[in-house]
């Protein structure tokens, strides 16, 4: 069984503290769903299991299957199996998709792939998003339309083929059909046995992928866990019942630290039973 | 070809020309393109050159398309003069250029375009690895005559260390009305987020880094002709980094 696992966890970016204690275990098997108000630390801590080098760990630890990977850079984190698909994927001009591509296979092969292989795994990750193939030609992610660049990433995730996905908000700026696109290809995901931690904010991805729970981060921490119920809550509700149901102050930077709600299935029905 | 007084050698392309060189030592250089007739020449420097000076003289309708791959060790002067005295002859002037270990390049290019339309492109990309310095300056000169000219400069330097020093100077000197110019430069460190994204995907940082350096460098690397050279140039590349 493959775990990550995110203890007490706290990060600043230029000084500024950004995640305040962040804990959170995630199993294969299992797709957590990470909401939370803007602004109050989803991305940074995608960014940061990631290993982005300007998110600053001040103390705590991100464990996967038991080893504390924070010394480790973005590269040894990826070959452990972590994946990032990201909200603004960068524009690398010059580096055209298809060597970029083949560089990130080799560089967890001891042998080099071979140019027949590479292309038959291209061509099937392309018909699955629906990426049209003559793209990977161009420059990584230039010019590329919103749509483009987000199936680009989950295209990379099905040739990387990691133990875990952390996918932040794949689904803005798709079309309908691209969102049904990335969704089949995350529910393929989950078949396969993936951890998933996913932002999205909308409820018509998680129609198709279906969290095993919901976590909730207010402020920089891990307020609130719930079971799947939560996603339609959230979509029809927002955040305000954290305030009027469980007293968790939705604003940032309050001195006090707010008690962490954790729900089981029970607990959940007989709390929303009103 | 003859050799002058100053030890320039003297070349005349009187005939379409596609010729690659290898510069190791210092060397005085110079081309005269006679009338229609076109020069496509790939340079490579390499070892220790320290001077390098590289004339043009570009006669009516004459075309010179010039990459330079620089990846000499130590001192380097180099400076390229090219004379567009008549009428429709066009240049093009592709350099890129490795600076590393302590070495210390200064790369001047000018182009001075007397006459109308004329026309002339100037593109210069530089790495700077560690405490290497590197110093671009690119005059474009249009002369008020030159009516109808056209002319466009482009410098950019990446630094890879915060002991790096680097500056491009891009200058046009305009002294006419009817013209198209274009001019930019850029110098900066080397992009934390590209690199970051390579890297998420299981690049080391020194293979993200070639890619990255390959990239800035490309418009130079992509014009080389000879695949085997192109092949070499990026295998070296890659090595220095």
């Amino acid at each position: 069984m493959h775990t990550l696992e995110i203890k007490d966890l706290h990060v600043s970016i230029d000084g500024k503290e950004i995640l305040k204690g962040v804990n959170l275990k995630i199993d294969e098997n299992e797709t957590v769903a990470l909401y939370g108000p803007n602004g109050h630390g989803k991305s940074t801590l995608l960014m940061t299991i990631m290993g982005h080098p300007r998110y600053h760990v001040d103390s705590g630890e991100i464990l996967l299957d038991g080893e504390n990977i924070l010394m480790m850079d973005a590269s040894e984190r990826s070959k452990k199996g972590l994946f990032l698909a990201m909200q603004m994927p960068i524009e690398v001009p010059g580096v055209p998709t298809a060597d970029f591509l083949r560089s990130a296979i080799n560089s967890r092969r001891d042998k080099p792939i071979s140019l027949s292989e590479f292309y038959k795994l291209l061509n099937e990750a392309t018909k699955e998003v629906n990426f049209p193939f003559d793209m990977v030609n161009r420059s990584l992610n230039e010019g590329f339309s919103g749509g483009e660049k987000k199936k680009n990433e989950i295209m990379q995730m099905l040739i990387l083929n990691p133990i875990f996905d952390l996918v932040d908000e794949i689904d803005s700026g798709l079309d309908v059909d691209a969102i049904n696109y990335v969704a089949k290809a995350l529910k393929e995901e989950q078949e396969k046995g993936k951890g998933i931690l996913i932002i999205s904010h909308y409820a018509r991805l998680y129609e198709i992928v279906k969290p095993s729970r919901v976590a909730i981060i207010v402020d920089g921490r891990i307020a609130f866990e719930g079971d799947n119920s939560y996603v339609e809550k959230i979509d029809v509700e927002g955040y305000e019942w954290l305030e009027s149901e469980f007293n968790i102050s939705l604003k940032k930077g309050s001195e006090a630290k707010p008690k962490v709600i954790s729900l089981g299935t029970c607990a959940i029905r007989k709390n929303r039973a009103k | 070809m003859m050799l002058n007084d100053d030890n320039t050698l003297k070349i005349e392309v009187n005939d379409d020309v596609i010729e690659e060189i290898e510069i190791n030592s210092s060397k005085n250089l110079m081309y005269i393109v006679k009338q229609d007739k076109c020069l496509d020449l790939t340079i490579y420097l390499s070892a220790t050159v320290v001077s390098f000076k590289i004339f043009f003289d570009l006669k009516k309708n004459a075309r010179a398309n010039i990459v330079l791959i620089d990846t000499s060790k130590g001192k380097l002067d180099l400076s390229a003069n090219v004379i567009m005295n008549e009428e429709k002859s066009s240049f093009e002037w592709c350099l890129a250029s490795i600076s590393n270990n302590d070495d210390d390049k200064k790369i001047d290019v000018s182009i001075d375009q007397i006459v109308g339309r004329t026309t002339a492109h100037m593109y210069n990309y530089g790495v700077v690895l560690s405490n290497g310095r590197l110093s671009f300056a690119g005059v474009g000169k249009i002369y008020p005559r030159a009516n109808g000219a056209k002319v466009s400069q482009v410098a950019k330097i990446i630094n890879y260390d915060e002991r790096a020093f680097s500056s491009a100077r891009p200058i046009l000197s305009i002294d006419c009305d009817d013209v198209v110019a274009m001019h930019s430069a850029s110098v900066g460190k080397v992009d934390e987020n590209a690199l970051f994204y390579l890297q998420s995907r299981g690049l080391k940082e020194s293979d993200a880094k070639a890619l990255l350096t390959l990239a800035h460098l490309s418009p130079a690397i992509e014009k080389i002709k000879d695949e085997v050279a192109k092949e070499r140039v990026i295998k070296e590349i890659k090595e220095l980094l």
